[in-house]
Protein backbone atom coordinates (compact mmCIF):
# COMPACT_ATOMS: atom_id res chain seq x y z
CA UNK A 1 0.00 0.00 0.00
CA UNK A 2 1.33 3.44 -0.89
CA UNK A 3 0.93 6.64 1.01
CA UNK A 4 -2.64 7.89 0.97
CA UNK A 5 -4.77 10.78 2.04
CA UNK A 6 -5.11 9.47 5.61
CA UNK A 7 -1.34 9.30 6.01
CA UNK A 8 -1.14 12.88 4.81
CA UNK A 9 -3.84 14.07 7.21
CA UNK A 10 -2.12 12.28 10.07
CA UNK A 11 1.19 13.87 9.12
CA UNK A 12 -0.38 17.33 9.09
CA UNK A 13 -1.90 16.74 12.52
CA UNK A 14 1.54 15.82 13.85
CA UNK A 15 3.12 18.88 12.26
CA UNK A 16 0.49 21.16 13.79
CA UNK A 17 1.06 19.54 17.19
CA UNK A 18 4.82 19.94 16.75
CA UNK A 19 4.36 23.54 15.73
CA UNK A 20 2.33 24.24 18.87
CA UNK A 21 5.11 22.77 20.98
CA UNK A 22 7.67 24.78 19.05
CA UNK A 23 5.81 28.03 19.70
CA UNK A 24 5.25 27.09 23.33
CA UNK A 25 8.93 26.47 24.04
CA UNK A 26 10.00 29.40 21.91
CA UNK A 27 7.86 31.68 24.06
CA UNK A 28 9.80 30.44 27.06
CA UNK A 29 13.09 31.60 25.55
CA UNK A 30 11.73 34.76 24.00
CA UNK A 31 13.88 36.75 26.40
CA UNK A 32 16.95 35.13 24.92
CA UNK A 33 18.30 37.46 22.27
CA UNK A 34 20.90 36.86 19.63
CA UNK A 35 21.33 34.20 16.98
CA UNK A 36 19.16 31.61 18.72
CA UNK A 37 16.03 33.75 18.67
CA UNK A 38 16.68 34.88 15.11
CA UNK A 39 17.27 31.36 13.76
CA UNK A 40 14.29 29.97 15.62
CA UNK A 41 12.10 32.75 14.29
CA UNK A 42 13.20 32.03 10.72
CA UNK A 43 12.55 28.33 11.13
CA UNK A 44 9.08 28.90 12.62
CA UNK A 45 8.25 31.33 9.82
CA UNK A 46 9.35 28.82 7.17
CA UNK A 47 7.13 26.14 8.70
CA UNK A 48 4.20 28.55 8.84
CA UNK A 49 4.63 29.58 5.20
CA UNK A 50 4.91 26.05 3.86
CA UNK A 51 1.83 24.96 5.77
CA UNK A 52 -0.25 27.54 3.89
CA UNK A 53 -0.41 25.16 0.93
CA UNK A 54 -1.18 22.08 3.01
CA UNK A 55 -4.98 22.32 2.43
CA UNK A 56 -4.70 22.47 -1.36
CA UNK A 57 -2.36 19.48 -1.29
CA UNK A 58 -5.06 17.64 0.64
CA UNK A 59 -7.39 18.51 -2.23
CA UNK A 60 -4.83 17.02 -4.66
CA UNK A 61 -5.02 13.73 -2.76
CA UNK A 62 -8.81 13.69 -2.97
CA UNK A 63 -8.80 14.74 -6.63
CA UNK A 64 -6.39 11.95 -7.50
CA UNK A 65 -9.06 9.53 -6.29
CA UNK A 66 -11.67 11.49 -8.26
CA UNK A 67 -9.68 11.16 -11.49
CA UNK A 68 -9.25 7.47 -10.85
CA UNK A 69 -13.05 7.22 -10.77
CA UNK A 70 -13.23 9.17 -14.05
CA UNK A 71 -10.72 6.80 -15.64
CA UNK A 72 -12.67 3.78 -14.44
CA UNK A 73 -15.94 5.17 -15.85
CA UNK A 74 -14.67 6.10 -19.31
CA UNK A 75 -12.66 2.90 -19.60
CA UNK A 76 -15.88 1.02 -18.84
CA UNK A 77 -17.60 2.97 -21.63
CA UNK A 78 -14.84 1.97 -24.04
CA UNK A 79 -15.31 -1.65 -22.97
CA UNK A 80 -19.09 -1.53 -23.40
CA UNK A 81 -18.69 -0.30 -26.96
CA UNK A 82 -16.19 -3.03 -27.77
CA UNK A 83 -16.91 -6.14 -29.80
CA UNK A 84 -16.39 -8.23 -26.70
CA UNK A 85 -19.58 -6.94 -25.10
CA UNK A 86 -22.02 -9.90 -25.26
CA UNK A 87 -24.98 -7.48 -25.39
CA UNK A 88 -23.74 -6.25 -28.76
CA UNK A 89 -25.06 -8.83 -31.22
CA UNK A 90 -26.19 -6.54 -34.02
CA UNK A 91 -23.52 -7.89 -36.35
CA UNK A 92 -25.00 -11.39 -36.04
CA UNK A 93 -28.34 -10.16 -37.38
CA UNK A 94 -27.78 -7.29 -39.78
CA UNK A 95 -25.72 -6.49 -42.85
CA UNK A 96 -25.91 -4.02 -45.71
CA UNK A 97 -24.89 -0.45 -46.51
CA UNK A 98 -26.30 1.09 -43.33
CA UNK A 99 -24.86 -1.67 -41.16
CA UNK A 100 -21.42 -1.06 -42.68
CA UNK A 101 -21.72 2.67 -41.97
CA UNK A 102 -22.76 1.92 -38.42
CA UNK A 103 -19.85 -0.46 -37.84
CA UNK A 104 -17.45 2.21 -39.06
CA UNK A 105 -18.44 4.73 -36.37
CA UNK A 106 -18.25 2.39 -33.37
CA UNK A 107 -14.43 2.26 -33.07
CA UNK A 108 -14.25 6.08 -33.16
CA UNK A 109 -16.44 6.36 -30.06
CA UNK A 110 -14.62 3.54 -28.37
CA UNK A 111 -11.27 5.25 -29.08
CA UNK A 112 -12.52 8.59 -27.74
CA UNK A 113 -13.59 6.98 -24.46
CA UNK A 114 -10.28 5.10 -24.22
CA UNK A 115 -8.35 8.33 -24.85
CA UNK A 116 -10.20 10.05 -22.01
CA UNK A 117 -9.17 7.14 -19.81
CA UNK A 118 -5.53 7.84 -20.67
CA UNK A 119 -5.98 11.53 -19.93
CA UNK A 120 -7.69 10.85 -16.59
CA UNK A 121 -4.89 8.47 -15.64
CA UNK A 122 -2.25 11.08 -16.41
CA UNK A 123 -3.99 13.80 -14.42
CA UNK A 124 -4.28 11.38 -11.52
CA UNK A 125 -0.56 10.61 -11.78
CA UNK A 126 0.36 14.31 -11.77
CA UNK A 127 -1.79 14.95 -8.70
CA UNK A 128 -0.43 11.93 -6.87
CA UNK A 129 3.13 12.84 -7.75
CA UNK A 130 2.67 16.38 -6.43
CA UNK A 131 0.89 15.22 -3.29
CA UNK A 132 3.54 12.59 -2.55
CA UNK A 133 6.29 15.16 -3.06
CA UNK A 134 4.52 17.43 -0.60
CA UNK A 135 4.20 14.52 1.80
CA UNK A 136 7.94 13.89 1.61
CA UNK A 137 8.60 17.58 2.20
CA UNK A 138 6.26 17.82 5.17
CA UNK A 139 7.85 14.70 6.65
CA UNK A 140 11.14 16.59 6.69
CA UNK A 141 9.39 19.62 8.22
CA UNK A 142 7.97 17.43 10.98
CA UNK A 143 11.30 15.75 11.69
CA UNK A 144 13.16 19.05 11.91
CA UNK A 145 10.43 20.61 14.04
CA UNK A 146 10.75 17.76 16.52
CA UNK A 147 14.55 18.07 16.53
CA UNK A 148 14.30 21.75 17.37
CA UNK A 149 11.63 21.19 20.01
CA UNK A 150 13.98 18.67 21.64
CA UNK A 151 16.82 21.21 21.42
CA UNK A 152 14.56 23.84 23.00
CA UNK A 153 13.69 21.56 25.89
CA UNK A 154 17.37 20.76 26.45
CA UNK A 155 18.30 24.45 26.25
CA UNK A 156 15.62 25.43 28.74
CA UNK A 157 17.11 23.04 31.28
CA UNK A 158 20.55 24.57 30.75
CA UNK A 159 19.27 28.15 30.85
CA UNK A 160 18.45 27.62 34.51
CA UNK A 161 22.14 27.67 35.24
CA UNK A 162 24.10 30.77 34.36
CA UNK A 163 27.16 28.74 33.47
CA UNK A 164 25.42 26.66 30.79
CA UNK A 165 23.20 29.38 29.36
CA UNK A 166 25.53 30.66 26.67
CA UNK A 167 26.48 27.22 25.42
CA UNK A 168 22.83 26.17 25.43
CA UNK A 169 21.80 29.16 23.34
CA UNK A 170 24.60 28.50 20.85
CA UNK A 171 23.60 24.85 20.55
CA UNK A 172 20.00 25.88 20.05
CA UNK A 173 20.94 28.40 17.38
CA UNK A 174 23.00 25.77 15.58
CA UNK A 175 20.05 23.35 15.68
CA UNK A 176 17.69 25.99 14.28
CA UNK A 177 20.09 26.96 11.49
CA UNK A 178 20.69 23.31 10.58
CA UNK A 179 16.94 22.61 10.66
CA UNK A 180 16.24 25.55 8.40
CA UNK A 181 18.91 24.35 5.94
CA UNK A 182 17.43 20.87 5.82
CA UNK A 183 13.91 22.23 5.27
CA UNK A 184 15.16 24.55 2.54
CA UNK A 185 16.93 21.66 0.82
CA UNK A 186 13.75 19.58 1.01
CA UNK A 187 11.81 22.52 -0.40
CA UNK A 188 14.13 22.62 -3.42
CA UNK A 189 13.58 18.89 -3.99
CA UNK A 190 9.81 19.33 -3.71
CA UNK A 191 10.03 22.27 -6.11
CA UNK A 192 11.81 20.10 -8.68
CA UNK A 193 9.14 17.41 -8.39
CA UNK A 194 6.43 20.03 -8.67
CA UNK A 195 8.02 21.52 -11.80
CA UNK A 196 7.92 18.07 -13.38
CA UNK A 197 4.27 17.61 -12.43
CA UNK A 198 3.44 21.02 -13.89
CA UNK A 199 4.97 20.10 -17.25
CA UNK A 200 3.25 16.73 -17.09
CA UNK A 201 -0.19 18.21 -16.56
CA UNK A 202 0.50 20.80 -19.26
CA UNK A 203 1.26 17.99 -21.72
CA UNK A 204 -2.09 16.44 -20.92
CA UNK A 205 -3.66 19.26 -22.88
CA UNK A 206 -2.01 17.92 -26.04
CA UNK A 207 -3.63 14.54 -25.36
CA UNK A 208 -6.97 16.30 -25.28
CA UNK A 209 -6.16 18.00 -28.56
CA UNK A 210 -5.56 14.60 -30.15
CA UNK A 211 -7.23 15.08 -33.52
CA UNK A 212 -7.50 11.34 -34.15
CA UNK A 213 -9.58 10.73 -31.04
CA UNK A 214 -11.36 14.08 -30.94
CA UNK A 215 -11.76 15.45 -34.47
CA UNK A 216 -12.46 19.18 -34.33
CA UNK A 217 -11.59 19.07 -30.61
CA UNK A 218 -14.91 17.50 -29.81
CA UNK A 219 -16.40 14.05 -29.40
CA UNK A 220 -16.74 12.14 -32.71
CA UNK A 221 -20.07 12.64 -34.43
CA UNK A 222 -22.72 9.92 -34.29
CA UNK A 223 -22.76 9.77 -38.10
CA UNK A 224 -26.38 8.67 -37.82
CA UNK A 225 -27.26 10.00 -41.29
CA UNK A 226 -25.34 7.04 -42.67
CA UNK A 227 -27.44 4.36 -41.01
CA UNK A 228 -30.82 5.80 -40.13
CA UNK A 229 -32.62 4.66 -43.31
CA UNK A 230 -34.56 1.55 -42.28
CA UNK A 231 -37.44 1.70 -44.73
CA UNK A 232 -37.66 -0.49 -47.82
CA UNK A 233 -40.42 1.65 -49.31
CA UNK A 234 -37.72 3.62 -51.15
CA UNK A 235 -36.75 0.50 -53.04
CA UNK A 236 -33.70 -0.62 -51.11
CA UNK A 237 -32.85 -2.33 -47.85
CA UNK A 238 -29.91 -0.44 -46.36
CA UNK A 239 -30.36 -2.54 -43.24
CA UNK A 240 -30.46 -6.07 -44.54
CA UNK A 241 -31.25 -9.14 -42.46
CA UNK A 242 -28.76 -11.96 -42.16
CA UNK A 243 -30.91 -15.08 -42.26
CA UNK A 244 -31.19 -18.55 -43.59
CA UNK B 1 -32.34 -18.63 -49.30
CA UNK B 2 -35.96 -18.20 -48.24
CA UNK B 3 -37.64 -15.35 -46.50
CA UNK B 4 -36.86 -14.84 -42.84
CA UNK B 5 -39.44 -15.99 -40.36
CA UNK B 6 -41.32 -13.50 -38.16
CA UNK B 7 -39.42 -14.78 -35.14
CA UNK B 8 -36.08 -14.21 -36.92
CA UNK B 9 -37.12 -10.67 -37.71
CA UNK B 10 -38.28 -10.09 -34.14
CA UNK B 11 -34.97 -11.44 -32.82
CA UNK B 12 -33.10 -9.11 -35.17
CA UNK B 13 -35.03 -6.00 -34.18
CA UNK B 14 -34.69 -7.01 -30.53
CA UNK B 15 -30.93 -7.28 -31.07
CA UNK B 16 -30.95 -3.80 -32.50
CA UNK B 17 -32.88 -2.47 -29.48
CA UNK B 18 -30.37 -4.22 -27.21
CA UNK B 19 -27.56 -2.55 -29.16
CA UNK B 20 -29.31 0.81 -28.71
CA UNK B 21 -29.52 0.17 -24.96
CA UNK B 22 -25.74 -0.29 -24.87
CA UNK B 23 -25.35 3.21 -26.32
CA UNK B 24 -27.87 4.72 -23.90
CA UNK B 25 -26.05 3.15 -20.97
CA UNK B 26 -22.70 4.42 -22.21
CA UNK B 27 -24.20 7.87 -22.83
CA UNK B 28 -25.54 7.98 -19.28
CA UNK B 29 -22.12 7.06 -17.92
CA UNK B 30 -20.52 9.85 -19.91
CA UNK B 31 -23.03 12.38 -18.61
CA UNK B 32 -22.41 11.25 -15.03
CA UNK B 33 -18.67 11.49 -15.69
CA UNK B 34 -19.09 15.04 -17.00
CA UNK B 35 -20.75 16.03 -13.73
CA UNK B 36 -18.12 14.17 -11.68
CA UNK B 37 -15.28 15.83 -13.61
CA UNK B 38 -16.70 19.32 -13.22
CA UNK B 39 -16.78 18.72 -9.46
CA UNK B 40 -13.02 18.14 -9.59
CA UNK B 41 -12.36 21.80 -10.43
CA UNK B 42 -10.07 23.18 -7.74
CA UNK B 43 -11.19 26.60 -6.58
CA UNK B 44 -11.38 28.56 -3.33
CA UNK B 45 -7.65 27.98 -2.81
CA UNK B 46 -5.42 31.00 -2.83
CA UNK B 47 -2.17 29.18 -3.56
CA UNK B 48 0.71 31.08 -5.12
CA UNK B 49 2.96 28.02 -5.32
CA UNK B 50 0.46 25.77 -7.08
CA UNK B 51 -1.38 28.41 -9.11
CA UNK B 52 -0.15 27.27 -12.56
CA UNK B 53 -0.64 23.61 -11.76
CA UNK B 54 -4.18 24.26 -10.58
CA UNK B 55 -4.95 26.31 -13.70
CA UNK B 56 -3.73 23.52 -15.98
CA UNK B 57 -5.58 20.93 -13.93
CA UNK B 58 -8.82 22.91 -14.09
CA UNK B 59 -8.44 23.46 -17.83
CA UNK B 60 -8.06 19.70 -18.29
CA UNK B 61 -11.09 19.06 -16.08
CA UNK B 62 -13.18 21.55 -18.07
CA UNK B 63 -12.13 19.99 -21.35
CA UNK B 64 -12.76 16.42 -20.21
CA UNK B 65 -16.17 17.42 -18.85
CA UNK B 66 -17.07 19.13 -22.14
CA UNK B 67 -15.96 16.09 -24.14
CA UNK B 68 -18.01 13.79 -21.93
CA UNK B 69 -21.03 16.03 -22.33
CA UNK B 70 -20.72 16.08 -26.13
CA UNK B 71 -20.09 12.32 -26.02
CA UNK B 72 -23.35 11.94 -24.13
CA UNK B 73 -25.18 13.76 -26.94
CA UNK B 74 -23.54 11.75 -29.74
CA UNK B 75 -23.93 8.36 -28.06
CA UNK B 76 -27.57 9.08 -27.33
CA UNK B 77 -28.06 9.96 -30.99
CA UNK B 78 -26.63 6.59 -32.00
CA UNK B 79 -28.97 4.85 -29.53
CA UNK B 80 -32.06 6.73 -30.70
CA UNK B 81 -31.19 6.11 -34.34
CA UNK B 82 -30.83 2.36 -33.82
CA UNK B 83 -34.09 2.32 -31.87
CA UNK B 84 -35.87 4.18 -34.68
CA UNK B 85 -34.38 1.81 -37.26
CA UNK B 86 -35.61 -1.22 -35.32
CA UNK B 87 -39.07 0.29 -34.86
CA UNK B 88 -39.35 1.26 -38.53
CA UNK B 89 -38.20 -2.15 -39.69
CA UNK B 90 -40.59 -3.95 -37.35
CA UNK B 91 -43.51 -1.68 -38.32
CA UNK B 92 -42.92 -2.36 -42.02
CA UNK B 93 -42.67 -6.07 -41.32
CA UNK B 94 -45.94 -5.96 -39.40
CA UNK B 95 -47.47 -4.15 -42.40
CA UNK B 96 -46.12 -6.85 -44.75
CA UNK B 97 -44.05 -4.28 -46.67
CA UNK B 98 -40.95 -6.47 -46.84
CA UNK B 99 -42.77 -9.40 -48.33
CA UNK B 100 -44.55 -7.21 -50.87
CA UNK B 101 -41.25 -5.71 -52.03
CA UNK B 102 -39.24 -8.87 -51.47
CA UNK B 103 -36.70 -6.77 -49.62
CA UNK B 104 -35.23 -7.87 -46.31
Amino acid sequence: MGIGVHDYEELLDRIHAGREKLEHYMSMVVWATGPAALALGEFAYQVEITLLDAPVVLRFWHNADGWTAVRTAVTAVAGELGDGNPRRTINDHWAGFAADNYHRIVPMHQAAAAELGIVADKVQQALTWTAQSAYAFYTVVLAQTLVIVAALIAALAELASVAGALAALMTLAAAAVAGLAVVTEALVAAGTAYAWAKVFVYNIRSELNNIAAFPGHTWPASGSAGYRDATVTDGDAEWSLRHG
Amino acid sequence: MGQPTPSEIRASTDAMHAEAAVWFTAAGELQATAVRTRALTIDHYDSVVFREFIEEHNAAADQVAALCQSGYTQLNDVGYTLGDVADTYQAEEDANVHAMNDLY
